[in-house]
């Protein structure tokens, strides 16, 4: 009998990671444009009455920590607000697009200026352009606010990626938390400039809304076709990224928000795949 | 210990195997390897069934291939189509546009066709999703390039045309690429996954057919294993069994009964069953014939008991004879002084008294003899009597043993009487047989061969005569067929001749003569009509006859062959009882050939009970003789007793005598005379008593010697009982 029984802990010794594994969990660790504006925004509450069970935790650590955290196992799902790179797709990570993003340039209502090239842009942020008559506008110094520089922001590296051809941004430009305080600190700094998602437009309050504008680049407004084509040039994908395919009920979410249920979530604030 | 307990459990479990006959156990075994072959098949094809080319795992893996190898595809017309535009925009020829334009057209159809194509293979939502995503991508790039970039070529606007292709449609070609290639990862995924799951099944499936492969070849050769050695064991012990009866070891101790008899119900063990009830048959048979010999031998015994007192009688008497012999011997010689002293009595009759007193006391003392040997002469009669009696209960027991012998005797004649009278039944069934056979053969056999003769004849008449019919309806036909020419050429003369009759009368005069032959020629020709027409009734008539008397031939025949197929099923029928009468008569035969040898055994059976007949005979006549020598013996004992008895007086009356002689004494001396003539008389006397006990002795050695002769005799008996007790004893119980 004890045999038996040292057969069966052994055997359950062998199969427990498996089982673990199997066993049906969900999480996220990621990038809180997703985390925030679409899974706590309604997506992950909409799933969770739908398939009658709970995530575990949704993290917004930003996209970087988020892929790491999956590679090292910590999560099933992870999110990036960026399209993967080389060697993350060579390990085998899977990104299913769910949106796009834009990253918007929003000035001052009152600010003449309605068109930027990417090179002005990347001028300002560079430091190398500090005056709005530079670019066309009125005889005054270009304030830019940022996020906080050097925590891996998604949308601060992509805009150095996308507009800046991976040039520093300049010291000294006022650092804010949370993008969407980036758009109320604006409101207030008529020679203000951020790069902010595009999405957040729709979070802030209506008079907010009211003293900003988005200026185009290169000529692109920042349309959903253009969004999605990559016309506008300070676009991005919003990806649920697994470790190779999705299962279980990971799958099942990822299906829920390619759903037209799922896609109204990502409508929110950004352009969503599914037309 | 547990385990131990558990697998006897198993065994337990498995005892239904033991109870299989042997012709089960090898079924089982086969159906083993049969399962265990017929499983590892079942797996085996399922895996390939799963895995080969066409499969649902190949299909999908290869599906996978294909859409992949058409994204390749889109992806390298897009960049076609990227090329064109690049060109076109570095361009410094307007004209060029144009040319491009339509190139580009004719590419675009292909493209959407290939687009269209392709997402008809896609399969789930979300990749065509994925796909439709790219696919709008593809077209904003198209559309640019069409409405914008080629325009502002035409325009010369070249520089406006190299930026839009350079920012704009290159972040439109990244993001295509991106959109595709999250696509292809997908199915990169998938495929790698069902490659895992197809190598995990094929590994499964080869591990679970090794491992049934394996445990039907191990259970196999437990089977086989159990199986050969319990039946060699079994067999083993049979055979050690059937040793020790062989050994003549009927008593079971050798017997180890069949270990697995209490479960085992196969041939071996049925086998030995029926071997223990034979030696257990054998043991009852040995120990009725021990038995039954303990008897013989306990009559024997007393045999030899009643031989050994009659030997030891004789040989009392023959002592007693001897002692006899001696006081004989001694009163001869008292005797003898007795003369002397008498001689010298009447030599000097003026002896004292003085001597006759001593020959007082010698008279007393012959006297006293006298009745010591007339004691003797008892003792010895008594003696004889005992033997007597112990010869009567010799012959009494013999008698015994002889009715016994009769009996069996009688039976095994009456065994015989009975074989004889199967045997007579035997001979007589066996000639019944045969007459029966020689009458089915000669009487029946030769019946049916007349009749078939007969019917052969008759059908042969009948077929000759039905051929004969034929051939006259042949005739018959033949006949109407020529009238009809002959009723065809009367029409023909009967025309002619009316012609001619007419040409006649148109010749006038002269044709009058010929006119008259003309109608004779035409009455003849009527004639012969109307006869050939009466002669086609008759021919009618007579073929309806034909026809009539060729269906009853017809029928005929076909009554003869029934005839002919009865006559020969009696033959068939005939042949069968000759057969089987040949075989009763085979039975009858084999029957008394075994009676024949049944009635051998059973004369030596008779000879061997006359044997023992004719010893017990012998031995009952030695007993007779013995008895007769004895009887002799007695009667010359009572002669003896009587002569003794005389002695015994004659002493007592010499007594008295010698006596008056004591008391006349000196008084008359003539007296002595008397006496010595009494003297003289008695010495005859005693030398007649002397003659008898020799005569006696002899008679006493005659019978020693007969008792002698009992004696061997009943050591050879005894030597042939031994060796039949010998021979008995070699079975042991």
């Amino acid at each position: 009998m004890k045999r038996f029984l040292g057969l069966a802990v052994s055997c359950a010794v062998v199969l427990l990671p498996l089982a673990a594994h199997a066993a049906d969990e969900i999480a996220y660790i990621g990038s809180s444009t997703i985390g925030m504006s679409i899974l706590q925004a309604g997506a992950v509450k909409a799933f969770e009455d739908k398939a009658g069970v709970k995530f575990q935790s949704v993290e917004n650590p930003g996209s970087g920590k988020g892929i790491e955290a999956l590679l090292a196992g910590k999560t099933p799902l992870a999110g990036a607000s960026r399209p993967l790179n080389a060697d993350e797709k060579k390990k085998k990570l899977l990104g299913t697009v769910i949106g796009y993003d834009a990253i918007a340039v929003f000035v001052h209502k009152n600010n003449p200026v309605k068109k930027l090239t990417k090179d002005q842009l990347k001028g300002i942020f560079s430091g190398a352009i500090k005056n709005w008559k530079e670019v066309g506008g009125k005889d005054a110094p270009i304030t830019p606010n940022t996020e906080i520089s050097g925590e891996k922001r998604a949308t601060m590296l992509e805009f150095q990626k996308l507009a800046m051809d991976d040039a520093p941004y300049a010291k000294g430009f006022k650092e804010i938390d949370l993008p969407r305080d980036q758009i109320s600190f604006l409101a207030g700094d008529e020679t203000g400039i951020c790069s902010v998602s595009l999405g957040l437009l729709a979070a802030v309050a209506p008079d907010v809304r009211a003293k900003v504008k988005a200026v185009t680049v290169n000529n692109a407004e920042p349309t959903d076709d253009n969004i999605r084509s990559g016309a506008y040039l300070i676009s991005r994908p919003l990806l649920l990224v697994t470790n190779g395919l999705p299962k279980g009920l990971v799958k099942q979410f990822i299906d829920f928000m390619l759903s037209s249920d799922g896609q109204k979530f990502v409508a929110l604030n950004f352009v969503p795949v599914k037309r | 210990m547990r385990i131990p307990a558990s697998l006897k459990r198993l065994f337990d479990s498995l005892l239904f195997y033991r109870r299989l006959r042997i012709r089960g156990k090898l079924s089982l075994i086969t159906l083993v390897v049969l399962l265990g072959f017929g499983g590892s098949f079942a797996l085996f094809s399922t895996l390939v069934d799963r895995v080969k080319i066409g499969g649902a795992q190949y299909r999908e893996i290869h599906g996978n291939l294909t859409l992949m190898e058409a994204i390749a595809l889109l992806k390298s017309d897009l960049n076609q189509v990227r090329a064109e535009m690049l060109a076109l925009a570095t361009e410094v020829n307007p004209d060029s546009a144009a040319q491009t334009a339509s190139a580009l057209e004719s590419l675009k159809t292909a493209i959407d066709e290939r687009f269209t194509a392709t997402r008809a293979l896609l399969t789930s939502e979300e990749k065509q999703l994925a796909f439709d995503d790219a696919q709008s991508t593809w077209r904003e790039f198209y559309q640019t390039v069409i409405q914008e970039i080629i325009p502002q070529v035409s325009a010369g606007k070249n520089a406006e045309a190299r930026q839009l292709a350079l920012g704009m449609q290159a972040q439109r070609y990244t993001r295509f690429i991106d959109q595709v290639d999250a696509l292809v990862m997908t199915l990169q995924l998938e495929n790698e996954e069902l490659e895992g799951k197809v190598t995990a099944l094929t590994r499964s499936r080869l591990l679970m057919t090794s491992i049934l492969s394996a445990g039907a070849m191990l259970v196999v050769f437990l089977l086989l294993f159990f199986f050969s050695l319990s039946l060699s064991r079994r067999i083993g012990r049979l055979s050690r069994l059937a040793q020790s009866v062989a050994e003549g070891d009927l008593s079971g101790s050798a017997d180890e009964s069949d270990a697995g008899s209490t479960h085992s119900r196969d041939e071996i063990a049925a086998l030995h069953e029926s071997f223990s009830t034979m030696r257990d048959g054998l043991r009852r048979m040995h120990e009725r014939i021990l038995s039954a010999f303990r008897e013989l031998e306990a009559g024997v015994e007393k045999i030899g008991g009643y031989a050994g007192t009659i030997q030891e009688g004789a040989r009392d008497q023959a002592s007693a004879l001897s002692s006899v012999d001696a006081i004989v011997a001694r009163l001869n010689d008292g005797f003898g002084s007795v003369t002397e002293r008498m001689t010298r009595l009447s030599g000097a009759s003026d002896q004292t008294s003085a001597s006759i007193q001593e020959m007082m006391a010698s008279i007393g003392q012959v006297a006293g003899n006298a009745s010591s040997l007339f004691s003797s002469v008892e003792e010895t009669s008594s003696g004889m009597e005992e033997i007597l009696r112990a010869n009567k209960e010799v012959a009494g027991n013999i008698a015994t043993l002889s009715t016994l012998i009769e009996t069996t005797s009688s039976s095994v004649t009456e065994i015989d009487a009975s074989i004889k009278e199967v045997q007579g039944l035997a001979e007589l069934s066996r000639n019944l047989a045969g007459e029966v056979k020689q009458g089915a053969r000669e009487d029946g056999g030769g019946a049916v061969a007349a009749i078939t003769a007969e019917m052969e004849k008759i059908r042969a008449g009948v077929v000759t005569l039905s051929t004969t019919m034929g051939k006259l309806s042949d005739s018959v036909v033949n006949i109407g067929e020529i009238l009809v020419i002959i009723d065809d050429v009367a029409e023909q003369t009967n025309l002619l001749a009316l012609n001619a009759a007419i040409i006649a009368a148109q010749a006038g005069e002269h044709g009058r003569g010929f006119s008259v032959v003309a109608e004779e020629i035409r009455e003849l020709a009527q004639r012969t009509a109307s006869s050939t027409r009466e002669i086609t009734k008759v021919i009618d008539g007579v073929s309806s006859e034909t026809k009539n008397v060729d269906a009853l031939v017809r029928e005929t025949v076909s009554r003869v062959d029934t005839g002919f197929e009865a006559v020969q099923r009696t033959d068939r029928s005939l042949k069968k009882i000759i057969e089987r009468s040949d075989k009763a008569e085979e039975m009858s035969s084999r029957i008394a050939r075994a009676t024949e040898e049944q009635a051998t055994g059973s004369r030596s059976v008779a000879h061997a009970v006359q044997d023992v007949n004719v010893k017990a005979g012998q031995i009952a006549h030695s007993t007779r003789e013995q008895t007769t020598g004895s009887e002799y013996i007695a009667r010359s004992i009572e002669q003896m007793r009587e002569q003794a008895a005389q002695v015994r007086r004659a002493t007592g009356e010499q007594t008295t005598g010698a006596r008056l002689i004591a008391e006349a004494g000196e008084q008359t001396l003539h007296l002595t005379r008397e006496v010595d003539a009494s003297t003289q008389e008695s010495k005859a006397l005693l030398g007649d008593v002397v003659g008898r006990v020799v005569a006696a002795g002899q008679s006493v050695q005659g019978a020693v010697a007969v008792a002698a002769q009992l004696n061997d005799l009943l050591k050879q008996f005894n030597g042939l009982t031994k060796e039949l007790r010998a021979t008995i004893d070699q079975y042991r119980t």
